[in-house]
């Protein structure tokens, strides 16, 4: 099993490999609501522009970036189908018994498209550049006011971050155990659908025994080392706040009044 | 030499229906400086006695003093800061995603600042020769490696004595000899105590004292020459194995255990 594929991160040194994760993440979620101002072809050209402009900064092949639309393909076309079918006004090109597809509803199909496609490759952009360990910190230090509230933070990050850092043994491990099985004679992906479910049985059940032995020795190393939850830690991984973030944020604001103005007019 | 560990009358039993003891008034002292190994055959209590020194477990009767403090389920987090532990599996006792965040962990649970931090980390990985390798995520290490990370990660944190709970028996025998070297010279720089709960020989003759544990029970104490000329059922290390080979097909060998460099000395001769 390839290791990089998870967490997707690709190195680099980009421009977007230098911004910090808050930043990004930030002006990632923000680009999901402004994409609600967008009406018109000349908004969601600009928007286009952005998206495309983002994708070429990361150095990112665009192969990269189609595959992460490919799982959500499906969800996309019903969507659209759906706008296109209920979307009534302007001339009707299409009328066959109940289906009735308008002008108003293309158009709003290939928005909606648009959107789509448009948020999965900035946040696909994101977390290409980010190493999944930096989203944590960042998440971490975004979330940082809900501790008024007495929500756990840092314990959630931890947690988080944790369990990152044990995704790659947990794959070894699922792999060692598929091939003791299949050392005995078991053939995975074969048979019918119940047939390949209970080849799996057999693999579930020793990872889990082993994540739980896991999870307790790592408990006894944590306490050992000191860690009690609740306590106040310092933070060996800093994020260090650059004019370029700053600059993103500005960029994201430009943004905005593009649109507004492409809007209005 | 003063004491640094104070064992005393030591009894566990993990069910309190039965019998069955894991450990039974178990006594010994570790003198400050020393390198001293704790040894027994599977279920012999070695692990427990691991636990309880680490305070992962409370002692039922008897007591444990370590640097002039009793173990208790208050002191222990205190007690913690002045010992460091290596455990077995490399894997599993791996927290941080990169090497320095790894051995920054503990540090970090005491708050410390950044440059301190820092700067220990570096001392720490630099001591282990793992400085190369601070930015490496742990799946590209090799098991002696990670091992390396964790005993940066005890030293880092200055400790006065440092547990190696079977910390060798998953690596192979070059990077477990390689560690054994590198923990000697640490042992004098960094001024420290080793316990060594081990069931391997090489690690047992590199110790200063052995403390033979048997059912939960202390069956010998001493230097690893007297243990291995008396204890007659433990599996000798190489020396002294090439010795009784030498002895049983009547060569004109010396009747007292022999390390190593005595046996090589002795065949140059």
């Amino acid at each position: 099993m390839n290791k990089l594929s998870l967490g997707r991160y690709v190195p680099g040194d980009s421009i977007l490999h230098q911004l910090d994760p808050r930043a990004k993440l930030v002006s990632g979620f923000y680009f999901i609501i402004v994409l609600f101002i967008a009406n018109n072809w000349q908004t969601y050209l600009l928007l286009w522009l952005f998206t495309l402009g983002v994708m070429r900064l990361s150095k990112v092949h665009l192969y990269t970036y189609f595959r992460g639309v490919r799982p959500l393909i499906w969800l996309i076309l019903f969507t659209v189908v759906l706008q296109m079918l209920f979307t009534a006004g302007g001339t009707i090109y299409v009328e066959w018994g109940p289906i009735r597809i308008s002008e108003f509803g293309l158009i709003n199909g290939v928005y909606i498209f648009c959107r789509f496609v448009m948020i999965i490759f900035i946040s696909t952009a994101i977390t290409l550049t980010t190493k999944p360990i930096d989203l944590t910190d960042g998440i971490d230090s975004l979330l940082g006011p809900l501790r008024k509230l007495n929500i756990p933070v840092d314990e959630i990050s931890l947690m988080l971050s944790i369990s990152l850092r044990f995704i790659p043994n947990l794959l070894d491990e699922t792999q060692r155990v598929m091939d003791a099985q299949r050392a005995r004679g078991t053939e995975f992906g074969e048979g019918s659908l119940v047939q390949q479910m209970k080849t799996l049985v057999p693999i579930f059940l020793p990872l889990f025994t082993n994540s739980l032995n896991r999870a307790e020795e790592l408990a006894n190393v944590m306490e050992v080392k000191g860690y009690q939850s609740g306590i106040k830690r310092s933070s060996f991984r800093k994020l260090r706040w650059k004019t370029c973030d700053t600059i993103t944020l500005c960029v994201m604001a430009a943004l905005t009044i593009g649109l507004i103005l492409l809007r209005l007019n | 030499m003063a004491p640094i560990i104070e064992v005393n009358n030591l009894t566990y039993r993990y069910d309190l229906r039965t019998e069955t003891k894991a450990l039974l008034s178990v006594s010994f002292t570790v003198h400050r400086g020393e390198w001293f190994a704790i040894i027994g055959n599977n279920g012999s209590g070695k692990s427990t006695l691991a636990q309880l020194l680490t305070g992962l477990l409370e002692p039922q009767q008897g007591s444990i003093f370590i640097a002039d403090m009793e173990m208790t389920e208050k002191s222990k987090w205190e007690i913690r800061n002045r010992i460091g532990v290596v455990f077995q599996n490399p894997d599993n006792q791996f927290i941080g995603s990169t090497v320095q965040d790894d051995v920054a962990f503990g540090l970090e649970n005491l708050n410390m600042d950044y440059k301190e931090m820092k700067k220990r980390v570096y001392e720490a990985l630099k001591m282990v020769g793992m400085f190369e390798y601070r930015l490496y995520d742990p799946s590209h290490l090799s098991g002696g490696q990670k091992q390396r990370v964790a005993i940066a990660g005890a030293l880092a944190m200055k400790p006065d004595v440092l547990i190696l709970d079977e910390a060798f028996v998953m690596l192979d025998p070059r990077s477990r000899r390689e560690l054994l070297e590198t923990i000697h010279e640490l042992k004098v720089s960094a001024d420290l105590t080793v316990v060594s709960i081990t069931h391997d020989m090489t690690e047992v003759e590199a110790a200063d004292r052995v403390v033979v544990l048997d059912n939960g029970q202390v069956t010998n104490i001493g230097k690893p020459r007297e243990i291995f000329t008396q204890e007659k059922e433990l599996t000798p290390p190489l020396g002294e194995k090439l010795r009784r080979a030498l002895a049983k097909r009547g060569a004109n060998v010396p009747q007292s255990y022999m390390s190593r460099e005595e046996v090589m000395c002795w065949l140059w001769k």
